[in-house]
């Protein structure tokens, strides 16, 4: 089953061991719309043994200019579920559990002690605190990103020596009803590829112990300018 | 009394608060302190007050009042929401 992964595998960074550890791994998106899909694609086709998907909301018209996993056929269907039947139809090794409940403090413990490693691809803070909560508990790496309109923020929180968290930058009294989401701002079809992306490559990071992971760092892209802005997150205190 | 001069630093906005400057980045005058910077800031852009914002100096979060120096370039940072 490995000869679908050939072309990785003969990297010498990841060989045959690597993709044996993304055999092993189980990966949990907590969300499954524009971020989601794009990493869940490049996740399953590059051999993540098992992968969650939880997410309440159907499909709708307006998500399908980003959300690419989903086509007019799937309007009113459940994403996680529809998100499972692809993935499983593109790649049978990759084995998908479907959660179609909202993440909320009473079953994150649950859901997210069975995986390895979290992708936050959800579109509101207060779910980044509750995935937050069950990473420092469970003492999960979590790959976060959020987006608004052409740009976007990404990090690697509760992983390595630095262990920032989400609420080192963006503390709890951040009124969520204040910060715009991509119904009310609206979004370029395209950043979440992009973005959702660069969190698959994050978590290939992880699981593979490759390369720099974005431990520490906050990324800010802007899909306008092209431009890249990089902020350290960690405090410069010896640690 | 503690009398400091002003001095000029490089202001790059993100996402509303970047709506809000109306530009990606301005340049501005202030004491050589975050808060004279945030009074300053606030001052010129009275919507900024509602926004939650991040700061960071020299591409490193700041959560203190830091000391700035003459050209420092002070990022600010909103919470994004979409995903």
């Amino acid at each position: 089953m490995f000869v679908n992964y050939q072309r990785q595998i003969i990297l010498p960074e990841i060989g045959l061991a690597g993709q044996q550890k993304l055999q092993q791994s189980r990966v949990l998106f907590v969300g499954a719309g524009g971020l989601a899909c794009p990493a869940l694609l490049y996740l399953a086709a590059c051999g993540i043994g098992t992968i969650g998907i939880i997410d309440f909301d159907s499909i709708e018209p307006s998500n399908l200019h980003r959300q690419i996993l989903y086509g007019q056929n799937d309007i009113g269907k459940l994403k996680a579920i529809v998100a499972k039947d692809k993935l499983q139809t593109l790649h049978p090794n990759c084995h998908v559990n479907a959660y179609t409940s909202m993440l909320q403090n009473s079953n994150a413990l649950t859901i997210c002690q069975e995986y390895n490693l979290i992708i936050d691809a959800s579109d509101n803070i207060e779910t980044r605190y509750i995935i937050e909560t069950a990473c420092l508990q469970l003492k999960l790496p979590w790959v976060f990103a959020a987006i608004h309109k052409f740009e976007a923020q990404i990090s690697v929180f509760n992983y390595g020596n630095t262990k920032t968290q989400y609420t080192d930058i963006f503390p709890k009294n951040i009124d969520n009803q204040a910060v715009l989401n991509c119904a009310e701002t609206g979004v370029l079809g395209v950043l979440p590829g992009i973005v959702g992306s660069l969190q698959a490559n994050e978590a290939l990071k992880i699981i593979l112990q490759l390369g720099n992971v974005l431990s520490g760092t906050l990324l800010c892209y802007n899909a306008l300018t092209n431009a890249f802005y990089s902020i350290k997150t960690q405090n410069n205190s010896p640690q | 009394m503690n009398v400091s001069n002003p001095i000029q630093i490089k202001l790059v906005a993100f996402g509303v608060l970047q709506e809000i400057i109306g530009a990606p980045s301005i340049f501005i005058s202030c004491d050589p302190n975050l808060e004279s910077c945030k009074e300053n800031l606030i001052k010129q852009y009275p919507a900024l007050a509602k926004q939650a914002i991040q700061y960071a100096i020299n591409h490193q979060l700041a959560s203190e009042n830091i000391a700035l120096t003459n050209g420092s370039e002070i990022a600010l940072l909103p919470p994004f929401s979409g995903g």
